[in-house]
């Protein structure tokens, strides 16, 4: 076919090119708008980038916006008083190796943007990564998490002191459950504990 | 390359499909195709694609039909479509390909959630 410019789908050379612009978007980086080549064939109508001309701009504003995203969630984890040497800490990640991510020094691999995202979006996985990942001690922290979401979605007002156990006022019934589920797991934990 | 057509079997072997998909320039994806790849699966690039099919990214892979490409120009060059359905995570999907042998491309021409998806 040499160096014609052929539709790849018919073969046709009658090949319209078009410009239009698309939005790439990450959590937590917010979107950037990109110019890519479109093109579409007259006699088929078939449309795409027929000659790879998209894909190196498309990777790199990903790459960009993605970095952007490690560097906004790291911000907010400093901001709300969290330091990254307790997150390294917890997660059991070599020291530095946030701050090294943050000012790109060094590469954030695709697991450990990932894995900011998740801390990112349920910090308290970080007191369940803390507590050695026990699974009673996991779901009661989520539990925790709950309470408090639902507490201030709704009126009702629970006083739920976590340390003694003592339920002052409960208006729900499904308050009773989570909280029943807690005590649950207490119990399980502090056997498997005395078993170790 | 191609199975002798009966109404009940792919046109193409998915396997010399899946092996032109570690040769970008051997495969050309639809924009369509391309878009909604994104939208459902996460996979943004065309290199994510196609390592992705190359990778045994489509479980559960089960043939669908094979059909003529409607929009072939070429009545002396018939173009047939395989479809199929997979399954990843959560999700069932829908791909279709086609080869030309004068262009020696292969098209991607749709990869979407499945019309017949019982998940979501």
């Amino acid at each position: 076919m040499g160096d014609k410019k052929i539709c790849p789908a018919c073969g046709s050379e009658e090949i319209y090119e078009t410009k239009k612009t698309i939005k790439i978007k990450e959590p937590f980086a917010g979107e950037e708008s990109i110019v890519i080549t479109e093109n579409i064939c007259l006699v088929c109508e078939s449309k795409g980038d027929f000659f790879d001309q998209n894909e190196e701009i498309i990777e790199n504003t990903i790459k960009r916006l993605k970095q952007k995203s490690v560097e906004n969630i790291l911000k907010h984890f400093i901001e709300n008083k969290r330091s990254l040497s307790s997150i390294e800490r917890a997660l059991e990640i070599p020291q530095r190796t946030l701050a090294k991510w943050k000012n790109k020094i060094s590469k954030t691999s695709a697991a450990g943007i990932a894995l900011l995202r998740f801390i990112r979006l349920f910090p308290w996985l970080l007191e369940v990564a803390e507590n050695k990942y026990d699974p009673q001690k996991a779901e009661n922290i989520m539990l925790d998490n709950v309470m408090q979401k639902l507490q201030k979605m709704t009126s009702a007002k629970i006083f739920f002191d976590t340390q003694e156990g003592e339920e002052i006022n409960a208006e729900s019934e499904s308050f009773g459950l989570i909280r029943e589920k807690r005590e649950e797991n207490k119990t399980l934990s502090l056997s498997s504990q005395e078993i170790a | 390359m191609y199975y002798k057509n009966k109404s009940n079997l792919p046109s193409y072997k998915f396997s010399d499909f899946k092996k032109a998909c570690k040769n970008p320039k051997e495969v050309i994806i639809f924009s369509d195709a391309y878009y909604f790849a994104d939208l459902y699966f996460s996979l943004r690039t065309k290199k994510q694609i196609l390592s992705f099919i190359q990778s045994d990214g489509l479980e559960n892979l089960s043939f669908l039909n094979t059909r003529r490409w409607g929009k072939n120009p070429n009545k002396n060059n018939p173009i047939m479509v395989d479809s199929y359905e997979f399954i990843s995570g959560y999700r069932k999907g829908y791909l279709a390909f086609m080869y030309n042998k004068i262009t020696g491309k292969w098209i991607i021409k749709s990869f979407h959630t499945s019309k017949h998806m019982e998940h979501q």
